[in-house]
């Protein structure tokens, strides 16, 4: 068997070699964490838009009236608002190693909850996210839905929290399939 | 090199092939129905802000490119380009809506000649799955391309095809592939 083994072995390797997809081998099985701050922020109110689409709409009669309760609750973050808001990104939690930048673009739906698209941009690449978000502070988990560069064809999902340790800071973990 | 051997090496070589294969394959063509009951729209009226654009913009439009009559106003109600509607759906795993299985959400974002990019997500018990593409309006048949998901679909990709169910419902059929958990 011992003069077997290597025959064996190099079939195996051979193998594996040509089972492994060329594409996404960068970024697959990936899993990494970036450090990220607020930069700018805004908050687009559409109170106007909402009232005239009330009145001025192409529905017919029988559609449905927005519920009373789907847009109670603190001010702002009815639906059709937006919130932007664009993030310095760093790989180190004490935020002296600035990698990158992060924009999120969030639309307001229904009872405080926005659908959120966010773009990182960073030193070897870009990546795109998007998923729901609470926007209240909670982790915010978007499916990461492509990316450039680097991360060509990236997918898997980005959970957004806050640090615990520094006040203001999200911590991003990345995982990628 | 004996038969023996030749037959171990083709055995070991089949083996590794297999579990070397990604896991987008093993777990290729998920089929997943959902019936979907509108729980909420929203319709945003845009006139004041396209009006606006017209005359303040970065752009150097032509007096034909612009969608206002001759006197100011649009023509019928819309939805014109820079509308959006949000819908709100509460989701059943039966035809006969028995049976609670999440909740989809989409935004749709009014192009011109009422078609519209429209981005959603099914939020099921199992995970996110996230679909977008171009619905035109007041359309039951449409198809988005699934973009992505969370948890148990976590990398998903395929598509979603909508058509209409009994009772003012929708049909969405899931063809996700690629997941990855």
């Amino acid at each position: 068997m011992r003069r077997e083994l290597p025959v064996v072995l190099a079939a195996l390797a051979a193998a594996a070699t040509l089972a492994v997809p060329a594409a996404s081998a960068a970024t697959q099985g990936r899993s990494f964490v970036f450090y990220a701050k607020a930069t700018h922020a805004q908050f687009i109110n559409h109170a106007d838009d909402r009232a005239r689409g009330n009145k001025a709409n192409p529905f017919n009669a029988e559609a449905l009236a927005t519920p009373p309760k789907a847009n109670k609750g603190k001010k702002g973050a009815r639906a059709g608002d937006n919130a932007l808001f664009s993030l310095n990104v760093y790989s180190d939690p004490a935020l002296t190693r600035l990698v990158g930048t992060a924009t999120y673009s969030c639309t307001f739906n229904f009872a405080q909850e926005a659908i959120c698209e966010a773009d990182f941009e960073l030193a070897k690449g870009t990546m795109i996210a998007m998923g729901p978000a609470k926007l209240d502070g909670r982790p915010i988990v978007l499916a990461v839905t492509g990316g450039t560069g680097r991360y060509v064809g990236a997918h898997g999902q980005v959970t957004s929290t806050s640090s615990s340790a520094r006040k203001g800071t999200q911590v991003l973990h990345f995982q990628l399939g | 090199m004996s038969r023996t051997i030749a037959g171990r090496f083709l055995f070991a070589a089949v083996l590794l092939l297999a579990a070397a294969l990604p896991a987008t394959a093993s777990a290729a063509s998920k089929k997943l129905t959902v019936y979907a009951v509108p729980a909420t729209v929203q319709f945003m009226n845009h006139a004041d802000d396209r009006l606006r654009g017209m005359s303040t913009n970065p752009f150097n439009f032509k007096a034909e490119a612009v969608i206002l009559g001759a006197k100011g106003k649009e023509k019928g109600n819309g939805p014109f380009p820079g509308d959006d509607i949000l819908y709100a759906f509460k989701l059943f795993s039966d035809a006969k809506r028995t049976k609670p299985s999440g909740t989809a959400m989409f935004t749709c974002y009014y192009e011109f000649k009422k078609r519209a990019t429209c981005d959603s997500y099914f939020d099921l018990a199992n995970g996110l799955v996230l679909a977008s593409g171009q619905v035109p309006f007041g359309a039951t048949h449409f198809t988005l391309a699934v973009t992505g998901g969370t948890k148990a679909y976590f990398g998903a990709l395929g598509q979603v095809d909508s058509v209409p169910a009994a009772g003012n419902a929708q049909r969405f059929d899931l063809r996700v592939t690629g997941t990855q958990k």
